[in-house]
């Protein structure tokens, strides 16, 4: 058993070998797996990719400038991805099937228990290498040159995106603590959409949906606002805005988690029955 | 299944419905209201069958049922022209996944309530791809049966 004082990196090192399982099950299954998972999460930008390549750009933005904000989005998920992955990335699973035992009963704070499950730096891999790769290919093709504080800033507004993800999914997810079956469907929405919906430019959008779209439902912060800002196009929100979102929705999202764990210490989970079947 | 269904089409075309008189689109169909009809039904009729030929592959290759059922909603949005109608897409691959059965579900209807002509090939196309897919599912099935009475529920 993992004492109080085990190194987070040597329980990410412990996790990220179990990520190796698919690929060492071999034959079909690692092809399968590594096929299935590139497919999915290339998903996320085909209906952007697909558009550009007929039309050669959408409003403002040129081909080469969409092709960015596309791998700028499978970087974010990539690395929501790899530190997220098991369910921990779709909180309201564990918390609505009780799951969030397993991590409450390990001696280690909550949060060092879920950042360590959730590490998959093999298996959940593709999407941040397809997205590395083409953020490295559009970044040489842009007219534009960049210095450090530009990298610095790309950087900066990558890890921001990736925080929007996993704490919008964490502010619909912490829901299941009051209402376990309603957050897990509201919750896989809440993934479907922010890995649908987040790859358009909202430029020509009418006011109405870019204030959802920054707000109540901050996907503009996944690909829109950053990259426009690191590209010098359209929104004007500035190469800040998406890492002060991320800050916003992080406060947020541990305010309604810790509102939620301290009902769940006293209730635990309401979904199963007294003779262990799940509502 | 046609129970779990319905409120969720019901709810898609009111929103969609919703949308299209909001942004001005008309919805009147363009072709022959009977022929999109039975297009519709030879379209269900392939997606149930693509349904049962990926549960096949859940069994037969042991993924679990999440990873490949995100497989299937994957390739068939795309695939189908659900998501980009595969007249628009670029690079002629809209003329390759014409070709494919994915096409008999969702742009084979599309493409018959929306053209004046051509439907004919359109639905023949889909019977085919329909009986393809059916006669090959049972010999698969048949095949399969101990691996899905061993893999179980």
């Amino acid at each position: 058993m993992a004492s109080t004082g085990t190194s987070l990196a040597a329980l990410l090192a412990a996790n990220g070998r179990l990520g190796l399982e698919p690929f060492l099950r071999g034959g079909w299954q690692a092809i399968g797996w590594i096929v299935g998972e590139t497919l999915i999460n290339l998903s996320t930008v085909v209906g952007t990719l697909l558009l550009v390549g007929r039309f050669a750009g959408i409003g403002l933005w040129g081909s080469v400038d969409l092709y960015f904000m596309l791998a700028f989005i499978l970087i974010a998920q990539g690395i929501a991805n790899v530190f997220s992955g098991r369910n921990v990335l779709m909180i309201s699973r564990k918390i609505g099937r009780g799951q969030l035992d397993h991590a409450l009963l390990q001696p280690l704070p909550l949060w060092k228990a879920l950042a360590a499950e959730g590490f998959s730096p093999f298996d959940l891999l593709v999407t941040l290498i397809i997205g590395v790769s083409a953020l490295t290919w559009t970044i040489t093709e842009l007219p534009q040159s960049h210095n450090v504080l530009w990298i610095g800033a790309l950087l900066l507004n990558v890890a921001s995106a990736s925080a929007v993800i996993v704490f919008y999914q964490y502010v619909w997810g912490a829901l299941g603590f009051w209402s376990p079956r309603g957050a897990e469907e509201v919750n896989t929405t809440t993934a479907s959409i922010s890995r649908n919906m987040a790859a358009y430019p909202l430029d020509m959008a009418p006011r109405v949906v870019i204030g959802v779209l920054v707000t109540v439902a901050p996907l503009g912060f996944i690909g829109w606002v950053p990259a426009g800002s690191l590209l010098g196009i359209g929104s004007g929100f500035g190469v800040l805005a998406a890492p002060f979102a991320a800050l916003v929705l992080g406060i947020i999202a541990v305010l309604v988690f810790r509102t939620g764990l301290k009902r769940y210490e006293r209730y635990g989970s309401g979904r199963y029955s007294e003779f262990g079947h799940r509502r | 299944m046609l129970g779990a269904a319905v409120p969720a089409v019901m709810l898609s075309l009111v929103g969609i419905s919703i949308a299209a008189a909001l942004l001005e689109v008309p919805l009147a169909p363009t072709g022959a209201p009977l022929f999109f009809g039975l297009s519709l039904i030879l379209g269900i009729t392939v997606g149930v069958a693509v349904d049962f030929w990926f549960a096949l592959l859940t069994v037969r290759l042991r993924y679990s049922v999440w990873f490949v059922a995100s497989i299937r909603t994957t390739l068939t949005s795309v695939f189908s022209g659900a998501l980009i109608p595969l007249n628009l897409m670029p690079w002629h691959i809209g003329d390759v996944l014409g070709v494919l059965p994915f096409a008999a579900m969702a742009s084979g209807p599309l493409r018959v309530y929306t053209q004046q002509t051509g439907a004919a090939p359109l639905l023949v196309s889909q019977a085919l791809w329909a009986a393809i897919l059916w006669f090959g599912l049972v010999w698969a099935v048949r095949k399969s049966r101990d691996k899905v009475v061993g893999v179980g529920g």
